[in-house]
């Protein structure tokens, strides 16, 4: 494998765990509220989470474009904070790659979340946890698949990215050169050699990764009494 | 079931006498053709379809059987290779316009600044890009090889991203960029001939023939010239 | 100690109003009955910090304000058990670990393991999973649970519906036990009246949202114009002494205000204090003392009451020292026997049918 190929998938492998990373963090507490929440506000946020799902990726790429560049509130202040420009960075396409998978992580935690009985909650409550406490120690052991799941998902769809990096990256080898726009530049060059690893190879690991997903066997959480 | 009929009647309908030519034509030379194209409709009774892309992805798109007559490429090479493959005469290829380079948001000396960012085409599919890359390894401007360089999938994409103010900097074609750009020396990159193919489809469509003779006349010759192109050599 | 002090309103559903104002006694197992849909689940959910109350309530418990104003002591911090009708044991976890969640947030003032397995039983269950476990072992086990997280007050939400005779016995058996080692205040919501009558101490009758009723349990079950009387299942709870044990006949004697109650044989030693539950239905009252009769238990009792209860039948409320009993006869009974307040009477008590028996320690 070449070099140029081996730093692209590199690049993507470093983007999507940090993007899922990013996801669960922010994804955990955000799924949480929205299971425990009916009301406007909550069917707005939600609305929001999905949007991703709906819209072209070229249409998320393009607000994105406008809102890094550096002379924009957003890009000014990035600069300031880090001393180098957002617009074409690794940076840039962690951004896009959060909103971008926002709902593949948040929407099956929240389905997970919603089916752990509040009931149990209460029991806990009565038994001394916090609120913080009855997460850690019934809400998370009951949902772990579902983190699992949410990972995955995460992770595979941020791999398969590429109408908001074609948008927004620039195709800097070794920054925003990700495997997807790698693959079609090898195409719309003819260096179908290249083509071919790169293609293969994505194939491959997402059939191994549906695969491990499928088999760890059902994913719906029975509630034992 | 009923709607078949009239769907077939739709894609009829629109044709004015003859089929359409279908163009497929390089994106920095796109505005430009659009314009020529309302010229070309109001003359003759025929109607255009433009397609536009790097030349390049052109390339690639006629190989796999895209259903183009004629083609504007950016460079020579290619319609050149396409003419081979086709058993093309030379009454089929010829040159249309001589491409400039121009720099845009600077100064020529500014391309030494590695603090500067910068936009080109992806050399690897845009004539213009591969301009680009020659100016850039010249003597004067290694200074400034550390510079953020950002590939665009075409010319277009290229100005976009200087246009949307993703990049300080663009080397672009002038007919892009228009008035106020920095013209790079026309001897500093491999000349930008641009070539026009007419592909075995065209050859048995007359409106494709006589739009590609059409592009050889006089009058549209130099409105190209005065959009920012130099006259073929 | 000061007591549990409520005054608490929170709006149902539909029309439905927790309305009450009261202030129960320190130390002591209150009992709230009532009608289904009268708010007593309701009412135990707002003084665990489960259920908004309406602006202005206030809770107050040996001291410390739960809900006052603004401010409300949340849930896990009101240092509260309670045992839920559905038991709730976390299905992730095994028996032990169930309970062991108790006590690692018991804040270091958590009970041995044994001692909690050994009042209800525990021991064989530990390493099972929940959903192994009868109704009955898991009601067991919810107690122990909600006993190892050291409460101050232990609220229970009819945790015997769901169970039958043995297993109530048994869960009722460990609450006694509990009660009795650790003086623990506790608050038990009950629709059934024989429930209350074992546990209860002071007794809390609800209707439809509001408190009709408060006060000591014998005193309310033996007053005429309580709800209790006029309930088909009126009782009056009597309190003997253990005399004898005659293990011939597999009875035993109480001492009731030094008069001999004959009932069937119970646990305890001589010496022991005992109640007992006597429904009115069961008593019945003659002029004369009746010779050659199978009925055991004839105590001689003075007429203190008498009161139409509907149209066929009257309840007497009969007084026995200190103590009294309930007795509902037909009218036409009492006209016939011309009863008047004062009388001297005959009570005839069914021994056979007397006594779930209530064993509690007063």
């Amino acid at each position: 494998m070449s070099e140029p190929i081996q730093t692209a998938i590199w690049l993507t492998v470093a983007l999507a765990g940090i993007t899922t990373a990013i996801l669960l963090l922010l994804g955990t507490p955000l799924a949480w509220w929205l299971s425990r929440r009916r009301g406007p506000a909550a069917a707005a946020i939600e609305a929001i989470v999905a949007l991703p799902l709906i819209l072209p990726p070229t249409v998320l790429g393009f607000y994105l474009l406008i809102m890094f560049a550096p002379g924009t509130a957003v890009g000014k202040f990035w600069q300031q904070l880090t001393g180098s420009q957002l617009a074409f960075s690794f940076s840039a396409l962690v951004i896009g790659s959060v909103l971008y998978s926002l709902p593949f992580v948040v929407q099956p935690l929240q389905q997970a979340f919603s089916r752990v009985p509040t009931d149990l909650l209460k029991a806990a409550a009565t038994l001394g946890a916090s609120p913080l406490d009855q997460f850690r120690s019934i809400v998370i052991p009951l949902t772990r698949r579902s983190f699992l799941i949410a990972a995955s998902l995460g992770f595979a769809h941020t791999v398969g990215e590429f109408g908001v990096v074609l948008m927004i990256g620039g195709n800097i080898p070794g920054e925003t050169q990700v495997l997807s726009i790698a693959l079609y530049d090898y195409v719309e060059s003819l260096r179908f050699a290249e083509a071919h690893q790169l293609a293969g190879g994505l194939v491959a690991f997402s059939l191994i990764t549906l695969y491990l997903l499928y088999r760890g066997g059902d994913s719906s959480w029975r509630i034992r009494s | 079931m009923r709607i078949l009929p009239l769907l077939l009647l739709l894609v009829v309908l629109p044709t004015r006498g003859a089929s359409p030519v279908h163009v497929a034509v390089a994106t920095n030379f796109r505005p430009l053709l659009e314009r020529l194209n309302q010229r070309f409709e109001a003359e003759t009774d025929y109607s255009v379809v433009l397609s536009s892309g790097a030349t390049g992805v052109l390339y690639h798109q006629i190989l796999s059987g895209a259903p183009y007559d004629v083609l504007l490429a950016a460079d020579q090479r290619t319609p050149t290779a396409l003419a081979a493959q086709y058993k093309a005469t030379s009454d089929h290829l010829r040159c249309y316009a001589r491409g400039r380079l121009v720099l845009v948001g600077g100064q020529l000396p500014q391309l030494a600044d590695p603090g500067l960012s910068l936009a080109i085409a992806n050399p690897a599919t845009a004539p213009y890009g591969v301009a680009a890359t020659a100016v850039l390894e010249r003597e004067e401007f290694s200074a400034g090889a550390g510079r953020k360089l950002v590939r665009g999938t075409n010319a277009m994409q290229a100005y976009q991203f200087w246009y949307s103010g993703g990049v300080n900097l663009a080397l672009v074609p002038l007919s892009l960029a228009g008035a106020g750009a920095q013209k790079i020396p026309s001897h500093w990159h491999p000349p930008i001939d641009q070539y026009a193919l007419l592909l075995p489809r065209g050859r048995d469509n007359p409106a494709a023939q006589g739009y590609f003779d059409w592009l050889a006349r006089a009058e549209v010759q130099a409105e190209i010239v005065a959009a920012g192109y130099d006259p073929c050599p | 100690m000061r007591g549990l002090q409520l005054t608490i309103q929170c709006p149902g559903s539909g029309d439905f109003s927790l309305d009450v104002d009261c202030h129960l006694p320190a130390g002591s197992t209150t009992a709230i009955y009532g009608a289904s849909g009268s708010g007593k689940t309701t009412l135990l959910e707002c003084v665990a910090g489960l259920r908004a109350t309406a602006p202005g309530s206030t809770i107050e418990f040996g001291g410390d304000r739960w809900l006052s104003g603004n401010n409300s002591v949340p849930t896990w911090q009101r240092r509260i058990g309670f045992v839920f009708q559905d038991a709730r044991l976390f299905p992730h976890l095994d028996v032990r670990d169930n309970l062991l969640y108790a006590s690692q947030r018991a804040g270091g003032e958590a009970l041995p393991l044994a001692t909690v397995c050994q009042w209800l039983a525990l021991q064989d269950l530990l390493d099972s999973r929940c959903d192994q476990l009868s109704a009955g072992q898991k009601q067991r086990v919810a107690i122990g649970r909600a006993l190892l997280s050291a409460p101050k007050l232990l609220l229970l939400d009819e945790p015997l519906a769901n169970l039958d005779g043995a297993a109530r016995g048994q869960c009722l058996q460990g609450l006694r036990a509990a009660r009795e080692a650790l003086n623990l205040p506790m608050l038990y919501v009950s629709h059934d009246i024989e429930e209350v009558s074992q546990l209860a101490e002071h007794l809390l009758v609800l209707d439809r949202g509001k408190l009709k009723e408060q006060g000591p349990l014998l005193e309310l079950t033996s007053r005429l114009n309580s709800s209790l009387a006029h309930h088909e299942q009126a009782a009056a709870i009597a309190t003997g002494t253990i005399a004898r044990h005659d293990t011939d006949y597999g009875l035993t004697e109480l001492n009731v205000e030094n008069q001999s109650l004959w009932v069937n044989q119970l646990a305890g030693a001589v010496g022991d204090s005992r109640r007992i539950r006597i429904p009115a239905r069961d008593v019945s009252v003659c002029r004369q003392r009746p010779e050659a009769t199978s009925i055991l238990n004839i105590l001689e009792v003075t007429l203190a009451e008498i009161e139409e209860t509907d149209n066929a039948r009257v309840l007497l409320r009969l007084a026995l020292g200190r103590q009294s009993l309930l007795a509902r006869i037909t009218r036409k009974s009492a006209t016939e026997l011309a009863l008047q307040t004062g009388d001297t009477l005959y009570a005839q008590i069914k021994s056979a049918a007397l006594l779930s028996e209530a064993g509690d320690k007063l």
